[in-house]
């Protein structure tokens, strides 16, 4: 998985916890709202119990969605810490290259450019 | 109760003969007092004896029940046939109906506030294990991350089974991921326990973060140091296997834990160590070590006799005399200011390359040669001259001509290379005004590092070049002699090639 699609998947399935959270708070107004002493408010139940329904509705397809597209998890078929040694090397010349230049560069500015 | 209403005094008693006695006058108080005791609890009293004889006919017929059960009991004459439950009233019935309705709106309240709590606990939760998964997927990009099947964790595994195996395994290989108090991804990795390359020669003589992205790149940095730090095991390990055979180029004089020491060429001693973590400063030859190791590490199969280290001690041995050369280089280069150095690379750890350049005024010969070449070649630690016009090549020693195009190739020692050099470089100006000459048609001649021109018959004049590696104001300086039976020597100094040229130019004149 490059890791574009990896991060909007993990987003979608944040998404899906953060629904969870949702489904509960509207279960629990729905409950505060039929223990009211004047009784509950027909249309706030109703639209609570819409919401509710279609969190639980999103929640299913999403998780079937990212079920089925989930890739099986192959532990690092191609490991690349070989390259990665290779970089640091390289990393290292670059930094003792840099240090040259500095230096050549302290020494050209100690004498003025003739011409 | 009763109030009299109207204000008057009240008879309090009547005698026989008719005499009335009207009570004393009374304060306020007393008034009421007396008032008081005047209220009339008659009808509560009544409802009070009401009360008391229901209780007396209940209690009545509750005897009369008790005596016909005792006697049923006791007589088994009559069974019971059943009781029913006295139908309830209908105030019962909804002191009952009010009571369930209370408790289950109860119930829904609690249920309510238990659906919130455990929102809110859901959602911290939530948050808390998306920083951590957050992290842990930014470094999987890079890192093996690996789940433990036992426990719910995770770990970071840095070992590559492709490497050279060595007889020394990195207990840092897996790194557990564990969560710190706000519960996010944290590694923890003791500062000791790590460890970089050292090298030197012997005788001379190196978070909590404010937001996550840093938190990830610090722990980014942390993995690879650790990472680099396997790896300098493994070379050090190769390095100890090394030492035990033959090489040419080292010699082992001393072997301790994480430290080991040889002398090499060029009377040069050097150092290798494994020293727990720091930054060192890495200089050129350490890095080369490394890249040869991981180049042999991944390239071919794990061939114990690579003699690696023997390469590296010859390539080092190289680098110090080739260092020597260019000092002797550049300090004659430096001195005349005809004369450019420059580098070849060539891509080869125990070769190195310049070139000394000598540019020559434009002359009157179309296509002439304007630009001299001498080329100092040092292949370990041998040193190879290439030029034209080489001054002592048998043969060329006394001639009236020049090939300014062939060159020859000599050996030399270091110690001399700046004589040769000088001595390279005069005689290619001899050679170049040699050519001149003939070109306008005078009979020249050169020998070593003098020019000759006759002028009449048995006199000559001779331009001769001096060379000085020691003389600070230009190594290459010139003399004329006459030469008419006896010799006479004036210095000209240091010449520069175009003044040289008119010299040249004047003298032809003077001999035609």
């Amino acid at each position: 998985m490059d890791p574009q699609t990896q991060n909007t998947s993990l987003q979608r399935l944040q998404n899906v916890e953060n629904r969870v959270v949702k489904v509960l708070e509207l279960a629990g107004g729905v409950m505060e709202e039929l223990a009211s002493p004047s009784g509950p408010k027909k249309e706030f139940v109703n639209s609570h119990c819409r919401e509710f329904m279609q969190s639980m509705k999103d929640i299913q397809v999403t998780l079937r969605e990212e079920i089925k597209s989930a890739c099986e998890y192959r532990p690092f078929e191609k490991c690349d810490y070989n390259a990665r040694i290779a970089n640091e090397i390289c990393f290292q010349k670059l930094e003792y290259v840099l240090t040259q230049l500095d230096d050549l560069k302290q020494t050209a500015d100690r004498y003025p450019s003739s011409g | 109760i009763s109030l009299d209403r109207l204000p008057i005094k009240r008879l309090e008693s009547i005698e026989e003969n008719g005499a009335e006695h009207f009570p004393s006058d009374v304060d306020y108080d007393d008034k009421r007092v007396s008032l008081i005791r005047r209220i009339d609890f008659a009808w509560a009293l009544w409802k009070w004896k009401g009360m008391v004889e229901n209780l007396q006919l209940a209690h009545q017929e509750l005897s009369v029940i008790i005596d016909l059960i005792d006697t049923v009991q006791a007589n088994d004459a009559v069974t019971v046939a059943g009781m029913t439950r006295p139908k309830p009233m209908p105030n019962e019935i909804l002191s009952d109906l009010a009571v369930s309705t209370a408790t289950k709106l109860q119930g829904y309240r609690n249920l309510g506030k238990y659906f919130k709590q455990s929102a809110k606990a859901l959602e911290q939760k939530i948050n808390r294990e998306a920083r951590f998964y957050g992290a842990l997927i930014r470094l999987q990009r890079n890192w093996k991350v690996k789940r433990q099947r036992s426990n719910e964790g995770f770990t970071i595994d840095l070992s590559d089974s492709s490497l050279y195996d060595p007889t020394r395994p990195s207990t840092l290989s897996t790194i557990r991921v564990d969560h710190d108090s706000a519960g996010m991804l944290a590694i923890n990795v003791p500062q000791d326990s790590w460890y970089s390359l050292r090298f030197g020669f012997v005788g001379t003589s190196e978070t909590q973060s404010a937001s996550d992205d840093k938190y990830v790149k610090e722990t980014h940095s942390l993995l690879r140091e650790v990472h680099k730090s396997i790896f300098a095991e493994q070379l050090f390990d190769m390095l100890n296997h090394e030492a035990f055979n033959e090489g040419v180029g080292f010699n082992i004089s001393g072997i301790r834990e994480n430290f080991m020491e040889m002398s090499i060429g060029q009377g040069a001693s050097l150092f290798v160590s494994l020293h727990p973590s720091g930054k060192p400063n890495r200089p050129s030859y350490e890095i080369y070590l490394q890249q040869i190791f991981h180049e042999h590490a991944f390239g071919k199969a794990k061939d114990r006799n690579s003699g690696l280290l023997d390469h590296f001690c010859l390539s080092l041995t190289h680098r110090i005399f080739s260092n020597r050369v260019l000092v002797h280089l550049e300090s004659v280069v430096c001195k005349v200011p005809y004369l450019h150095l420059i580098s070849h690379p060539t891509w080869n750890s125990r070769t190195s390359s310049w070139t000394v350049f000598m540019t020559v005024p434009p002359s009157i010969i179309p296509q002439g040669k304007t630009q001299f070449r001498t080329k100092v070649v040092v292949k370990d630690d041998c040193i190879s001259v290439e030029a034209e016009c080489t001054p002592n090549v048998v043969g060329l020693l006394k001639s009236s001509s020049c090939n300014l195009f062939s060159m020859n190739k000599y050996e030399c020692d270091v110690a001399d290379l700046p004589v040769i050099i000088l001595q390279q470089v005069a005689s290619q100006i001899v050679c170049w005004l040699l050519e001149e000459a003939r070109t306008v048609g005078t009979k020249a001649s050169r020998d070593f590092l003098s020019l000759s021109l006759e002028i009449v018959e048995g006199e000559r004049v001779s331009l001769v070049a001096q060379v000085n590696p020691e003389d600070t104001k230009g190594c290459i300086s010139w003399w004329l002699v006459m030469e008419n039976g006896e010799e006479r020597r004036k210095s000209l100094g240091h010449l520069s090639l175009d003044v040289l040229y008119s010299v040249l130019m004047d003298l032809i004149n003077l001999c035609g």
